[in-house]
């Protein structure tokens, strides 16, 4: 199967040059590589099991990265129904990105789109609840307004050049990931990323208070980020994502 | 000691709704029925709006073909963890199915569906029987045996 093929052939390419040390690649490369397009538009379906063998190969070169995304695609395109342009829509949309200009029909502008390893994520959450438990038990003084300001950081780095970029994410790929093995699955990196960037505004909101002196105000604002953080790293769930829909169900009213 | 209140009471508060979610997330329940004679909603009033119970959705307001034994109708979002698993799952039963159709709605395409069949959170799987009247319902990352467990209820 060609995309699979393409897959390999990148990472091996990777591999070879060390580029990437990290569990993570950006699948803009992978999906750059010339014939994507064809082998996309002619409907070739990857089922999981072969992305997930994919996986456990590439994995081994420590890079854990492969489009799990091009199965989807393959799929919007072996159905031709009219759900298709909602379909890849919703796709381009969820890639986040890098779409400039593409027609959202052409499976090939969707399948741009980072995936990462959901444990990162969950691991960033369980430190950003460490961190916002002292900051909660230290307001207010110096020791809180650093960590939040650190926090805030955290959150910018995501929100501003993606999760890759983000502080426990890069401690998690260079210290914890390596222990771990594979990740059974990939995630689309846009949903915690959005989430990051709602986590982002809490911990603003906490600073402003506490730079105003309203600590009751940091007090509320760092408890519902470190709830947020809480659920995601207990529980896996995207408290931050659930927002999403219902603020653009408000806006649009 | 406020701080230490408020991180007992965050810690609580999302234990018990993390729980709760994890109770209720994916189940098929029955859909609930918008249709009754005493709800003076503008489109109960549709002759069209009746049927087993449920309401009913047409191709044309879902963009797709309906399936000649049932569909399902998922409601997906930009950011939404759970809606890629969600397409797999659907589309993997689909393919055995002949007659079983799984159209992806994108939510925010569609906010008048959103808010009429009020879907607040993504994924919404809604199950059409093959008049396209909405009998079973779930939120979040559906389980199959309550998958196939519904469709054996709705074919």
């Amino acid at each position: 199967m060609r995309k699979t093929r393409d897959v390999q052939d990148d990472a091996a390419v990777v591999d070879d040059t060390a580029e990437v040390e990290m569990a993570e690649v950006d699948v803009t490369e992978v999906d750059g590589s010339p014939g994507d397009g064809d082998a996309e538009r002619s409907g070739v379906e990857v089922d999981t099991a072969e992305v997930d063998v994919t996986v456990s190969e590439v994995a081994e070169s420590d890079v854990a990265e492969v489009d799990v995304a091009e199965s989807d695609v393959a799929e919007v395109d072996a159905e031709a129904d009219p759900a298709d342009d909602d379909r890849v829509a919703g796709d381009a949309a969820e890639g986040g990105s890098a779409v400039d200009g593409a027609d959202v029909t052409e499976p090939v502008g969707a399948g741009v789109r980072t995936m990462i390893d959901p444990r990162g994520p969950r691991f960033g959450a369980a430190l950003t609840v460490v961190v916002l438990a002292v900051v909660l038990l230290t307001i207010p003084s110096v020791i809180a307004v650093v960590l939040l300001v650190w926090q805030a950081i955290a959150f910018g780095a995501a929100a501003l050049f993606g999760v890759q970029a983000q502080p426990y994410g890069i401690l998690y790929r260079s210290s914890v990931a390596p222990r771990l093995g594979p990740p059974t699955e990939m995630e689309d990196a846009a949903p915690p990323r959005f989430a990051q960037q709602v986590g982002l505004v809490f911990v603003v909101v906490a600073l402003v208070g506490l730079a105003v002196g309203v600590p009751i105000v940091a007090y509320i604002a760092t408890a519902f980020a470190l709830a947020a953080a809480f659920l995601n790293a207990a529980f896996n769930f995207c408290l931050g994502c659930e927002i999403y829909l219902l603020v653009q169900r408000f806006r649009r009213a | 000691m406020t701080g230490v209140w408020i991180l007992v009471i965050a810690l609580a508060a999302a234990t018990a709704f993390g729980l709760w979610r994890r109770w209720s997330d994916g189940r098929m329940s029955d859909a609930p029925v918008p249709v009754g004679a005493d709800e003076p909603e503008a489109h109960v009033d549709t002759p069209d709006a009746r049927h087993h119970g449920g309401e009913l959705l047409t191709s044309q307001e879902l963009g797709a073909a309906l399936g000649e034994k049932a569909t399902f109708v998922q409601f997906s979002s930009a950011f939404c963890q759970p809606c890629r698993s969600t397409r797999l799952l659907l589309g993997g039963i689909v393919a055995e199915l002949p007659g079983v159709a799984h159209v992806e709605i994108d939510a925010e395409e569609h906010m008048d569906l959103v808010r009429r069949l009020e879907i607040r959170r993504t994924p919404t799987v809604l199950l059409l029987d093959a008049d396209g009247a909405i009998r079973k319902r779930a939120t979040g990352l559906p389980r199959k045996s309550e998958v196939l467990a519904a469709l054996g209820q709705v074919v």
